[in-house]
């Protein structure tokens, strides 16, 4: 009698595999918008705690991921407890600035005026050799024409060059240059942006005028650029190659 | 603000699942393992009818739980669990009331098992 039907009804073939899909699939949404709600940063640019946070995010989703016995809500609370702590550690590092330090620690002055400060160096447990990639990674290539250079919290250099070593600007020269706007896509492959073309305050009839008088259509074009001092740049798509 | 305020949102949701599921396990399970008592009294009384009526409806009841228990327990423990009450079961069916005594001690033993892991105890912490 026991063993007229199965336990728990009849499995069809894969079953197990489809859960494992379905497992991954919930995990991956919620590791997503965990993710979403630490907020958008490359992993260059993430305090050492966000990194931290990202690496033990992956490894918690991979557990219940590994082990199918394994609650997939422990996993998803997990990530949301460390996300949640994340958010409001930052929080509380806006709002102070002792926790902030604490958390992140400070920026370090590693060059003054062309030298080195040594001090700083050892504090910062950076080598010449890295402090010297750092630089060639600025175009920097002789410490002497360095102002000041800041190792800030997230590993990256910050260079102020002496003033004899700067590129004049347009100030330096007395140089009055044109004035700058942000170039919009108007147009992106063949097809208007309403959102760009709203904050430029130019209707589609007017970019299909420009374009009437540069000799081409919308569906023509690849990608249209227009600032607010109407500068435009038009790359009209190109057929593909035949073999 | 708002990614502030999303958090303590779903803070409050997150803490609330975990205190809610806590509690919705800890239910099912004292109220599996008062009637397995009781399916041991009977065992022990010789009324082993009785028992196996109680027997088949806490392995009903086992079974009608297991989405819910599969959210806040061990799958793995859950199953052995539902294996330990379908031996009961079926122990006190074939009338061999050594093996369902066997079974019955068996079943109590995971249902502490569980009861014991869903406790927030500074050793389950640390």
């Amino acid at each position: 009698m026991l063993y007229d039907k199965p336990f728990y009804g009849n499995n069809k073939l894969g079953d197990f595999m489809i859960a494992v899909l379905f497992r991954t699939v919930i995990l991956y949404i919620f590791v997503v918008i965990a993710l979403r709600l630490m907020g958008k940063r490359q992993i260059g640019d993430m305090q050492p705690g966000e990194l931290v946070i990202t690496l033990l995010i992956s490894e918690i989703a991979a557990i219940p991921l590994q082990d199918i016995n394994q609650p997939i809500a422990s996993g998803i609370i997990a990530i949301f407890m460390l996300v949640i702590m994340e958010i409001l550690l930052s929080f509380l590092a806006m709002k102070s600035f002792f926790i902030r330090k604490a958390l992140s620690g400070r920026s370090a002055v590693v060059i003054k005026n062309g030298e080195i400060d040594q001090n700083a160096m050892r504090r910062v447990r950076m080598t010449v050799i890295d402090l010297i990639e750092l630089l060639r990674g600025q175009n920097v290539f002789d410490i002497s024409t360095v102002a000041y250079a800041v190792l800030e919290v997230n590993g990256s250099l910050s260079v102020l060059l002496k003033g004899s070593e700067r590129a004049a600007t347009a100030a330096d020269i007395g140089a009055a240059p044109q004035p700058d706007g942000l170039p919009l896509p108007v147009i992106s492959d063949g097809k208007f942006v309403d959102e760009a073309l709203q904050s430029l305050q130019l209707s589609r009839k007017d970019i299909e005028a420009i374009l009437r008088q540069a000799g081409t259509a919308a569906g023509e074009v690849f990608m249209m650029t227009v600032d607010r001092f109407g500068n435009k740049n038009i790359i009209i798509k190109r057929k593909e190659r035949t073999k | 603000m708002k990614r502030l305020l999303a958090a303590l949102m779903l803070l409050a949701l997150t803490v609330s699942i975990c205190l809610i599921g806590g509690a919705a396990v800890s239910d099912i399970q004292s109220t599996a393992a008062s009637k397995l008592k009781l399916c041991e009294e009977n065992i022990e009384a010789e009324n082993i009818n009785a028992a196996a009526d109680i027997a088949s409806q806490l392995r009903e009841y086992w079974r009608s739980k297991r989405t819910l228990l599969s959210v806040f327990v061990n799958h793995s423990r859950y199953e052995d669990t539902a294996l330990a009450l379908e031996e009961l079961h079926s122990s006190l069916i074939s009338n061999s009331e050594e093996d369902a005594l066997s079974a019955c001690r068996s079943a109590y033993h995971m249902l502490n098992e569980i009861a014991f892991e869903q406790q927030l105890r500074l050793d389950h912490i640390l």
